[in-house]
């Protein structure tokens, strides 16, 4: 058990009460009766297409903000560069828990997120491309044949924000043209989700209307199974690959610059976006309406939580992964993950089984 | 909910799903086939012996959730293995009913689950993880020296999962399942842009590959992950496949030795079944009969392994433990099917038989 600090017991408190005073989901509407493929139809409309052209529109504003960068370099443009990066990373990490359907296919998860890099794969490509002032690099078209760890966030991070960023402001060129053409790819493979979601007789509409012949959604219970796992997996990916990691075993341990965006100072903001989908996507979608009463409350509660976390985040003074290498301050930062096990542990239990789904065994984490 | 839960095969109504219950049952005498399994219940973990009617001999707690449990041909041993990344084997002496034998892998290696004894049964070979390097390892245990570690090879790809004896007891075949995970991140996949599934033939003395056949290259995201051997020496494998759910990947694949893989084409709707993801493949050799099972698809089929066709296919909710049992198959269940009886426990993904019969 972790050793209570006053916000973690507060927010324990909250999720407690919530527990007694939680009643039928919020967006019920009595006179219409809540269907699965409601359910399902409503998490397409309400939280995923909109949710991707959100993350389109903030990776045009990027490109956007970039051009001018380059084209008259300062210091106030690098900072408006700045501030669109953290909006597209905040765009992302909440539709990033949608881990199935077209942001599978051809590594788009990966072009746009390559992350976790253990090796620093990435990092060594980044600064090769940068010693070596590969052209290749600068133009969206000719990137895109390159490695996807290269296409993403996490370069555009560095270009921001790593070694040499402030160059940036002083004019240089290479590393603009780079940095835009990585903006570009990224506003690229956006606009592909944005379309596959959108095409009116694509997974949007598999999903929604789910029949015997579709090739992934055959009947209700597989698109409630796969909204599921989104809580499920995304949970526990964001506990696991996102906290995990600079958390270490204790507070010596801790590795802040193993954290996904510890350069931008982006860590706790992801995580918040994160859990802010999370949250959107029950809401959205009312699936805790299809479970009996009694099953509502642990949805309710969950949510509750989620709320306390995020809040926990925006209360930390210092950046997330400082946080967690600050004996003061680790308890809050540990606080997270076991928030993100417990929403995991509750969807894949309680919730999955209110659903009629299997509760959480093989199917739901396989070997 | 299927008919029966024990599939009675090789007769010509065999492929009529629904029938089989009223077939005669296979004339086994009661005890004779045992079998080991693990299992979660309420949070705890364990492995159980047990027989086909599902009452329990031995049942041993593990620290936390298991996953196959390998078995010497003497029928001695029972080894039970943590899932990945769990590094805890926790192996049970029923020649002289001792205390169970706890053992774990060195500090930077941790298990994947499946393990596999030489034919004298002195030996125990377990598919490891070599996590800093991303490598697969093959750990080497003494199980005469209290199963102490004494070596180890590579297993000439990443995330070796199943790996099972051929005929003849002098070579290793290996799945490796391409994924590359890494304890600092739990179970998370980190490099679905780049897997690189193979299966392997690898020799048991001296660790030396044999044979490396890896899919082609548009099938990079299929990891080859369970596997049996039939009558004839081939090697079926089971795939999880890593792509788009609207891919269309074959999931079964069959290998031979000297020749490589052949995809087995399974018709459309029996495929798409599977939800591209089989859990557990097992061989029935004397009746020609293979089963996967796929604890997503809430499916298990049947097929002929002479011809490749399909035979059965029983729908039964997140099945995954499959045996062959008599002329046909025991599976079980995470909902707690343990062929026809009901447990409360959810059975892990691998039903192992502890008298072998190759």
């Amino acid at each position: 058990m972790i050793k209570t600090s006053n916000s973690i017991r507060l927010a324990f408190a909250i999720a407690a009460f919530g527990l007694l005073s939680a009643g039928p989901g919020s967006a019920q509407d009595a006179s219409k009766p809540v269907t699965d493929r409601g359910v399902l139809s409503a998490a397409v409309t309400d939280f995923i297409q909109p949710g991707y052209r959100n993350f389109r529109d903030k990776a045009q504003a990027m490109g956007a903000a970039i051009s001018p960068l380059c084209e008259a370099p300062s210091a106030p443009g690098l900072e408006v560069a700045r501030k669109a990066f953290g909006e597209l990373v905040t765009a992302w990490s909440e539709i990033e828990i949608i881990r199935f359907g077209p942001v599978v296919d051809d590594n788009r998860l990966e072009r746009i997120l390559f992350f976790p890099d253990r090796r620093g794969i990435g990092l060594k490509q980044i600064q090769q491309v940068l010693a070596e002032k590969d052209e290749t690099a600068t133009t969206p078209e000719r990137l895109a044949a390159k490695s996807v760890a290269l296409q993403g966030l996490t370069t555009l991070e560095y270009l921001l924000y790593g070694t040499g960023a402030e160059d940036l402001a002083g004019g240089d060129e290479f590393r603009c043209d780079f940095a835009g053409a990585v903006a570009a790819r990224i506003y690229g493979t956006a606009g592909e989700l944005v379309d596959a979601w959108d095409d009116p007789e694509g997974i949007a509409a598999r999903l929604s209307d789910p029949k015997p012949e579709n090739p992934d959604f055959r009947d209700e219970r597989e698109g409630l199974q796969a909204l599921l796992g989104v809580f499920v997996n995304s949970s526990e990916l964001v506990a696991d690959t996102r906290l995990k990691p600079f958390l270490g075993a204790g507070v010596d341990e801790a590795k802040p610059k193993s954290a996904i965006f510890w350069r931008s100072g982006l860590t706790g903001t992801a995580i918040a976006g994160d859990m802010k989908g999370l949250q959107e996507l029950y809401k959205a979608s009312g699936m805790i309406e299809l479970t009996p009463e009694d099953i509502q409350r642990y949805g309710t509660s969950a949510m509750f939580e989620l709320s306390n976390a995020q809040r926990t985040i925006d209360r930390m003074k210092q950046p997330l992964p400082q946080a967690a290498a600050d004996p003061e301050t680790r308890d809050a930062a540990n606080y997270l993950r076991l928030v993100l096990l417990s929403i995991r542990d509750t969807f894949s239990g309680r919730i999955a089984g209110g659903l009629g789904l299997s509760a959480g065994f093989s199917s739901l984490d396989g070997d | 909910m299927i008919m029966t839960r024990r599939l009675f095969i090789g007769t010509a109504t065999a492929g009529l799903a629904g029938l089989s219950g009223l077939l005669p049952k296979p004339a086994i005498a009661a005890g004779k086939d045992l079998f080991a399994a693990a299992w979660i219940q309420n949070g705890g973990a364990g492995f159980s012996i047990l027989d086909g009617d599902g009452n329990e001999l031995t049942s041993v707690s593990l620290p936390d959730r298991g996953h196959d449990v390998a078995t010497d041909r003497a029928g001695r041993w029972a080894v039970a293995f943590a899932r990945r990344p769990g590094t805890f084997a926790v192996a049970v002496d029923r020649q002289n009913g001792s205390e169970p034998i706890p053992f774990s892998t060195p500090e930077d290696r941790h298990f994947f689950g499946h393990g596999v004894f030489s034919p004298d049964g002195r030996v125990l070979y377990a598919t490891e993880n070599d996590y800093d390097n991303a490598a697969g390892m093959i750990g080497i245990y003494d199980v005469t020296a209290g199963f102490n570690r004494i070596g180890e090879f590579p297993s000439y790809g990443i995330d070796p999962h199943e790996l099972i004896l051929m005929p003849g007891g002098k070579t290793l075949c290996i799945a490796n399942g391409g994924i590359e995970t890494h304890p600092d991140f739990g179970r998370a996949k980190l490099n679905l842009a780049s897997m690189e599934p193979s299966v392997v033939f690898v020799d048991i003395e001296s660790g030396e590959l044999l044979e490396k056949h890896t899919p082609p290259a548009d099938l990079f995201r299929l990891s080859t992950r369970h596997m049996d051997i039939d009558a004839a020496g081939n090697v079926w494998v089971g795939c999880q496949y890593e792509g788009p759910e609207t891919d269309e990947p074959p999931l079964l694949l069959r290998v031979t030795m000297g020749e490589g893989y052949k995809p087995i084409m399974l018709p459309d709707q029996a495929r798409h079944g599977l939800a591209n993801y089989v859990g557990s493949v097992a061989a029935n050799r004397s009746e020609n009969r293979l089963v996967i099972t796929s604890p997503h698809g809430n499916c298990a089929l049947v097929l002929d392994t002479r011809s490749g066709n399909l035979v059965e296919r029983i729908a039964e909710k997140n099945v995954c433990g499959a045996v062959a049992q008599g002329s046909g198959f025991l599976l079980s269940s995470a909902e707690g099917d343990f062929g026809e009886a009901k447990l409360g426990r959810s059975w892990d993904n691998h039903i192992a038989r502890l008298f072998q019969e190759r």
